[in-house]
């Protein structure tokens, strides 16, 4: 008996012991640098630190960070906000540099003259430099080129015919840089010198007016669902004569497969009669981590990476524009490193105006979408949704400003972690608790507790973090005001917020939806799966593939089925109500077989022969499935039920992947909004107490469904 | 029973079962086929298999494959371990407070993932565990316990009683008893467990994302993001990247879909 014991634990053990083994203990760098470490990108970052390397001795690591900004953008937060020393220097976007710099993230860098000046003003905040900008970033207007270059929009529209234009419209940070070219070429702006809000300006109502015409007309109608990738292919497809877009897409348009290869060029963005050409500067800067423990080998670094010669080089091999205006001549090594022409390069980077630079940047980047996504979708006219934004933003901006910033801006370490010692000790406790039990309340206890712990210490003790997290006002992008305690007034706060209160609709509606649906397929699809007899196995499986896939697949999946070829197709993902149906659809195709296997299993455990005798007796098939088989599954219909409500509230990377809450915040559920709060916001604080409502949430719906089935 | 009869039978299953895989089938196929290609009907396809080389090798997805094997193996071995004898206690022993642990256990399923993530982070942090496996398997099997628990609870609760009972006659203790005489029975549904548990790893995102940062140590999910460039999507690598990233879970699906019904008659209906 106890050698059977022993042969049933040993590989479990084993497992184990392999498990604490197998955490690696790498080499220890002098200096980590985050960045992009794929592609080109990798390859040319690769050889330069080599470079570094060799000149001065020290060791340094590249961390790959993802491309995809909001994932970046999340893993940096979390590494500087827990105080970490690395990774000594970071590949930011341009727009995050005040925001990190106000929360103390960063130390100041040096900058010495040779920089376009927009690139210099996006990195520069309260008069100090707070990252090196690494290459730049310009929206510019492709066309195939035998359309002349347009000078004004007027001139765009004739030459671009019907649909004949593909710019990025959908609900994302794409759709603020479009904007703000062409707010810049009616001579608008969002802030004005004194950093006041002017986005409801005539200039500005005219300018989304503007695009809100191409919509449909000069524009293919699912423009309003387009991101940089949708616009190249309707541009290299031949699809589109015209197209805004960044430099990255010159070196794909003469690939292979492209049908514009060597027969497009590039010229500044058109403006009105009188207006000028702008283009929105963004690109990568390289900050230093406040923290870093070796400050000025972090400086050399970065100055190394920034210098002319690296900068040329990575030109060369990943087709990125430095930042650095003197390399911008006609007969430089310049001019053969990029794909296109060196001058109209230089004139449209010498018009290129950063976004505003502020630490809110991004929530104002988002609530300014979120508007412009309304009024491009008819949701709301040019006039109102600016007067909407404007009002929202002048109440953001007064909220925030109410305090300045100290001269030094360096945080104080965080508490140490008083808390989790906390925690160990009340395990202790618990467990000293359970140890002085008698008998078999004892023994259970003990069998419980390991368990119980895991959980107390990775589900406990974050959600009472969160929980007193939520009565306190903690703003990342403004730490010296702390976190003043404000008790409920947060909870009050989201409780009455416009956007809340959708969010909340748009979750019960969801997950109404999707679980009466599933429901209703899983239980056809389980009559249909009980009785049959034919590869039944294989019937099993396969409707339990889409269950096991990885959500993030599902969604992108269904989003590319969802992404019209056709250039006058209007995108399903464009429409507030439409774009309903691919998530639901997608969810109901993921998670109907589960519920169906549930209500399989209910099935297998009716008895035959009740339905058997009612059959003798008679009854139709109606009946019998009313009166018998319904009745007998309740438990399992509960069950799934349940199981699939619970799940659909708290409904997160599909919606991220498929729809991103858009149109406008038309399916915007409450996660996604916590997220907004908590990474792309950095308000700590409200992102708590969107947590509770979460929690709270599914809470009561779960004491509900007990409730429910109790009573019989 | 004539062959209309069998064929009407056989029918419906079958139509399901394509709805099921045709979103996946389509995904294979455009897998193969260009990028350029895709967004436009109009071009001629030659289907190639070289995104899944790229994919594979130069994007490092294999490594990524066989990283999250190892922390989906990992978990699923210690959750089993940890949620056995936690839903015996539950489901056969007598315990003071019992009641509250499971309303505890419930809780932790309730809280929004995107949540838990920043302060879970800076626990995880204190006890040195960032960026190490052991650092990504406590959290996921924190989160995969509740269902393993309330699994096994209702399985346990399925087993008779008198081998138990003649267990302990013979003065075995509650251990012992549990994990000569009940485990080896309990052998189904420690595999449903087991595979719930897999197939939860296998699919997560959030927390691998933001707790693991060496290459060795990305799982697929991470991978799969990893692919996007600053603008660029290359679809056909996405797409390979997800078929390769579903055929684990689809091979395991077809070897264990007995053991997941199974699994779920004692445990879903009667729980």
């Amino acid at each position: 008996m106890f050698a059977r014991m022993r042969a049933a634990t040993a590989p479990l053990l084993m497992a184990l012991a392999t498990a604490i083994a197998c955490a690696p203990s790498p080499p220890k760098p002098d200096l980590v640098i985050a960045a992009s470490d794929v592609g080109a990108e990798g390859v040319v970052l690769r050889a330069l630190l080599g470079r570094f390397e060799r000149e001065t001795g020290a060791v340094v690591a590249i961390r790959g960070t993802p491309d995809a900004g909001d994932e970046r953008h999340q893993l940096y937060v979390q590494w500087l906000n827990a105080g970490a020393s690395e990774p000594d220097v970071l590949q930011i976007d341009v727009v995050w540099a005040a925001e990190l710099a106000s929360a103390g993230f960063l130390a100041p860098v040096e900058l010495d003259d040779d920089l376009f000046a927009g690139a210099r003003a996006g990195v520069t905040w309260q008069e100090r430099s707070w990252a090196a900008p690494w290459f730049v970033d310009v929206g510019m207007l492709y066309r195939a080129d035998d359309v002349p270059a347009p000078r004004t929009f007027a001139e765009l529209e004739a030459s671009a015919g019907a649909g004949g234009f593909v710019w990025q419209g959908a609900r994302y940070e794409g759709l603020t840089c479009v904007f703000l070219e062409v707010l810049g070429g009616h001579g608008g702006r969002i802030l004005d010198e004194q950093g006041r809000v002017v986005v409801d300006s005539p200039e500005a109502i005219r300018a989304l007016d503007t695009m809100r015409r191409w919509v449909g007309t000069t524009s293919p109608a699912r423009v309003v669902a387009m991101q940089e990738e949708d616009a190249r292919f309707a541009f290299q497809n031949g699809q589109a004569r015209l197209m805004r877009n960044w430099p990255y897409a010159a070196a794909l348009l003469d690939e292979d497969t492209s049908r514009v290869r060597g027969r497009w060029a590039v010229s500044p963005m058109p403006h009105v009669e009188g207006g000028r050409a702008t283009a929105t500067l963004g690109g990568a800067a390289l900050a230093i981590n406040a923290r870093s423990s070796r400050p000025e080998q972090a400086a050399r670094l970065v100055s190394f990476l920034t210098s002319e010669e690296a900068l040329l080089e990575r030109a060369r091999r990943a087709g990125q524009y430095p930042p650095r205006r003197s390399l911008y001549r006609s007969d430089g090594a310049l001019a053969a490193a990029l794909p296109v022409d060196v001058d109209v390069a230089r004139v449209i980077i010498e018009g290129a105006v950063p976004r505003p630079v502020t630490p809110i940047y991004t929530e104002l980047s988002s609530l300014l979408q979120v508007h412009l996504h309304r009024a491009l979708t008819s949701q709301a006219s040019a006039t109102a949704a600016l007067q909407d934004a404007a009002r929202e933003l002048r109440a953001l901006m007064d909220a925030r400003s109410s305090a300045t910033p100290p001269a030094d801006l360096r945080r104080p370490m965080p508490a140490p972690p008083v808390r989790v010692l906390l925690v160990l000790l009340a395990i202790g406790t618990l467990a000293f608790a359970a140890y002085t039990l008698r008998g078999e309340h004892r023994v259970s206890w003990m069998l419980a507790l390991p368990a119980l712990a895991t959980m107390a210490l990775c589900a406990a003790v974050p959600l009472a973090l969160t929980a007193w997290e939520s009565l306190h006002d903690r703003d990342l992008r403004s730490p010296w005001r702390g976190a003043p305690f404000v008790g409920l007034d947060g909870y009050l706060e989201v409780l009455s917020s416009e956007r809340f209160v959708s969010a909340l609709w748009h979750t019960l509606w969801f997950a109404g939806a999707t679980v009466t649906l599933e429901i209703v397929l899983g239980l056809v699809l389980a009559l249909a799966l009980h009785r049959a007899v034919f590869a039944r196995g294989l019937v099993r499986s396969s409707v339990l593939v889409p269950w096991a896939m990885p959500t993030v697949v599902a969604g992108v999946l269904w989003r590319f089925l969802f992404t019209p070829t056709a250039p006058a197709e209007a995108s399903m993902l464009s429409d507030p109500l439409l774009a309903w149906i691919p998530l639901v659809l997608a969810d109901v195709w993921k998670t109907t077989p589960f519920v169906a296997l549930l209500l399989l299993a209910g099935l297998a455990g009716i008895d035959e022969s009740i339905d058997e005798a009612a059959r003798m007796d008679g009854a139709s098939w109606w009946m019998r499935l009313t009166r018998i088989t319904l009745p007998l599954l309740a438990p399992a219909l509960v069950a799934a039920v349940v199981f699939r409500a619970l799940d659909a509230v708290r409904v997160f990377d599909l919606v991220v992947v498929l729809s991103g809450g858009g149109p406008g915040t038309a399916t915007e559920p409450l996660t996604l909004l916590t997220f907004d709060a908590i990474l792309r916001k950095l308000r700590f604080g409200e992102g708590a107490v969107l947590s509770m409502m979460v929690f709270a949430l599914t809470m009561s719906l779960a004491l509900l469904f007990v409730r429910l089935t109790r009573r019989p | 029973m004539n062959v209309a009869a069998a064929l009407s039978r056989a029918l419906p299953p079958l139509v399901f079962a394509a709805l099921a895989l045709m979103p996946l089938l389509w995904c294979v196929y455009a897998s193969l086929v260009p990028d350029a290609a895709l967004f436009d009907a109009t071009a001629a396809v030659d289907l190639s298999t070289q995104s899944y080389v790229t994919v594979l090798f130069e994007r490092a997805f294999a490594r990524a494959i066989v990283s999250s094997l190892i922390v989906a193996a990992m978990t699923t071995c210690l959750a089993l371990v940890l949620a056995a004898p936690c839903a015996y206690s539950l489901a056969r022993l007598e315990m003071r407070g019992k009641a509250l642990v499971l309303g505890a256990v419930m809780a932790v399923s309730m809280f929004p993932q995107v949540s838990i993530v920043g302060p879970l982070f800076l626990v995880l942090k204190s006890i040195g565990l960032i960026d190490t496996r052991p650092g990504l398997v406590l959290p996921y099997v924190t989160f995969a316990l509740p269902l393993a628990v309330w699994l096994l609870v209702a399985f346990f609760k399925e087993l008779p009683r008198e081998i138990e009972d003649a267990a302990r006659m013979d003065g075995a203790s509650t251990l012992r008893t549990l994990v000569s005489i009940i485990l080896p029975i309990a052998l189904p549904g420690l595999a449903t467990t087991g595979i719930f548990t897999f197939v939860y790893c296998w699919n997560e995102l959030v927390f691998a994302l933001s707790f693991t940062v060496s290459p060795e140590l990305r799982t697929v999910p991470v991978a799969i993001t990893m692919l996007r460039g600053q603008h660029q999507v290359p679809w056909n690598q996405i797409l390979a990247a997800s078929a390769l990233a579903t055929l684990p879970l689809a091979l395991l699906v077809l070897v264990a879909q007995r053991w997941i019904v199974k699994g779920l008659v004692a445990g879903a209906v009667k729980g």
